[in-house]
């Protein structure tokens, strides 16, 4: 169900963690925001080790929110793992930034992120992501990752075409 | 006659006698004839003690072959002119000198023997190998210094690098307190505001105003540190395209808040088109924000062909500059007007890094009447 996966932050100032569920909360997403401090909980959290293998506890997000300077591997490093990673390689990623350093746009762009944002500074435009989140990647988006028998038609046709090269 | 003959033949000898170069004769088997004092005071040996002796006396042992081709030539009735080489004196010291000989023919015209003048270069020897010397120190000192420049220039650069990035992380990482500040005082403001009251209310307000005040000035310093390191690709820029296209993307650059015209046809330049972008869109955001009260903005673009460069004009209806503020308006943090218009002082240094970065030039006159024509100038498309 698409309610029940949460939406993943990856972020290690405590502040920011506030500030954006303060905004989901009053933009009404219904989807629990889980957080993780830093790089390597990140991948942790999302390959399901140790105390994250409880899925019930601990469930595969719906989309990441990933802050670029994190200690222990930073965004560009989680973004990377993940994209390399089997089976989870299609979750959608938000990066965020303090700065739009082209750079870091381009490269996040290169290793396959979704979305690079400037954090918003004032709530108002907190707000108004939060809402864009929630309408568009939460509703009008349809997730992957839902359907098991559809994920294993995906497989198979990939298989196929690999083979056929 | 004789007398004279005599007389001049006299005078002749004392000149050979008396000259400071060696003058020697020899025959054609090598056996010295006279000496001359100059030859005594060079090689040390009275003419008692060298006349009839052979001329290999004078030749250091390595040297004897040099004798050989000496009479050869003689023979043939050649000169040796300024012929540089060394002899060696009685002491045993070994002599640098410079030797004429020519031969000395009777009155048919057979060669009968030869004469040497011998003149002692030690010191111009000396002389040239001080300059060879003087010569190398100095190419080795040049060497050295421009070693020593490439080092402290590698360190110079490392040293600005350094900065750049420290002043780039910086400038990053202020934003987060900073979003911290602002939000929770806006959290107060919405969540609390009745209890605060409206006194209250317009302090927070302002807090909040300063809070956005100080991401902007974060924001350009950014963008000027990024300009500053960023290498840049100069290649040819369509300026009325590129024109044209900054205009679109803002509201405020459109009518009914300014009116912007660009006066065809705008010459191609050399530059870099991010670059230009930024700069072109400081120099119209500050066109349109500094202007008195209810006039609205409009501002003229066109360009120059001028001897070394294209140069485009932004021709405004603002406020003006005054003369003083003039020299160091594109200095970082000048203000050239008051509170009253907000802004932080960077954004025309912006420009000038934009356009240096470029190898141009950026400069502004008062207008005709009123207001300011700012101008940068860029090196043309090579046809």
């Amino acid at each position: 169900m698409k309610t029940e996966r949460c939406v993943l932050m990856a972020e290690d100032d405590p502040n920011d963690v506030f500030l954006m569920e303060r905004a989901f909360s009053e933009a009404g997403v219904r989807n629990p925001l889980c957080r993780v401090c830093d790089g390597q909980e990140a991948i942790e959290y999302l390959g399901g080790e140790g105390k994250f293998s409880a899925r019930d506890k601990f469930p595969f997000p719906a989309v990441l929110l990933l802050d670029l300077k994190m200690p222990r591997k930073n965004g560009m490093d989680v973004l990377r793992w993940l994209r390399g990673t089997e089976g989870l390689r299609c979750l959608p990623v938000v990066m965020f930034s303090s700065s739009a350093h082209p750079s870091d746009i381009e490269e996040a762009y290169q290793l396959g992120v979704n979305a690079f944002v400037v954090k918003p500074a004032g709530i108002a435009q907190r707000l108004e992501f939060a809402r864009i989140v929630k309408s568009f990647w939460l509703a009008f988006n349809e997730l992957p990752l839902i359907s098991a028998e559809g994920l294993a038609a995906a497989l198979k046709a990939a298989q196929h075409h690999e083979a056929a090269k | 006659m004789s007398g004279d003959q005599d007389q001049s033949r006299a005078l002749l000898a004392a000149i050979v006698q008396n000259s400071d170069d060696a003058i020697i004769s020899k025959n054609l088997d090598g056996i010295i004839n006279t000496w001359n004092e100059g030859a005594e005071r060079i090689f040390g040996y009275t003419p008692d003690e060298i006349v009839g002796k052979p001329i290999t006396t004078l030749i250091p042992p390595e040297l004897q072959e040099q004798e050989v081709e000496i009479l050869a030539r003689l023979r043939r009735g050649e000169r040796l002119v300024h012929f540089e080489t060394i002899r060696v004196s009685k002491d045993g010291r070994q002599i640098p000198v410079s030797l004429t000989i020519s031969p000395i023919k009777d009155n048919q015209g057979r060669v009968i023997g030869a004469s040497k003048i011998a003149r002692d270069i030690t010191e111009r020897k000396l002389a040239e190998k001080n300059l060879a010397d003087a010569r190398e120190q100095l190419g080795s000192y040049a060497m050295n210094l421009e070693r020593m420049i490439q080092e402290r220039t590698q360190t110079l650069k490392k040293t600005v690098d350094e900065l750049e990035a420290f002043s780039y992380s910086l400038s990053h990482d202020m934003r987060a307190p900073l979003r911290s500040i602002q939000s929770f005082v806006e959290i107060v403001l919405g969540d609390c505001g009745e209890k605060i009251g409206t006194e209250g209310t317009i302090l927070l307000q302002r807090a909040i105003n300063a809070a956005q005040r100080m991401d902007v000035l974060i924001s350009d310093l950014l963008t000027f540190t990024r300009l500053s390191r960023a290498p840049v690709t100069i290649k040819l820029v369509d300026m009325e395209k590129l024109i044209r296209g900054i205009i679109r993307e803002r509201a405020e650059f459109q009518e009914p808040h300014a009116d912007i015209k660009l006066e065809p046809p705008l010459a191609p330049v050399q530059g870099n088109e991010t670059s230009l972008t930024q700069c072109i869109t400081n120099l119209l955001d500050n066109a349109v924000k500094f202007v008195a009260p209810g006039v609205a903005p409009r501002v003229r673009i066109y360009s120059e062909r001028r001897d070394d460069g294209v140069r485009v004009w932004f021709e405004d209806n603002g406020i003006g500059i005054d003369a003083d503020a003039r020299p160091r308006l594109f200095q970082m943090f000048q203000r050239a007007h008051s509170e009253s218009y907000p802004g932080t002082g960077i954004g025309l240094a912006i420009v000038r890094k934009a356009v240096e970065r470029m190898n141009g030039e950026v400069g502004v006159e008062p207008g005709k009447g009123q207001g300011s024509r700012f101008w940068f100038e860029l090196p043309p498309v090579s046809s």
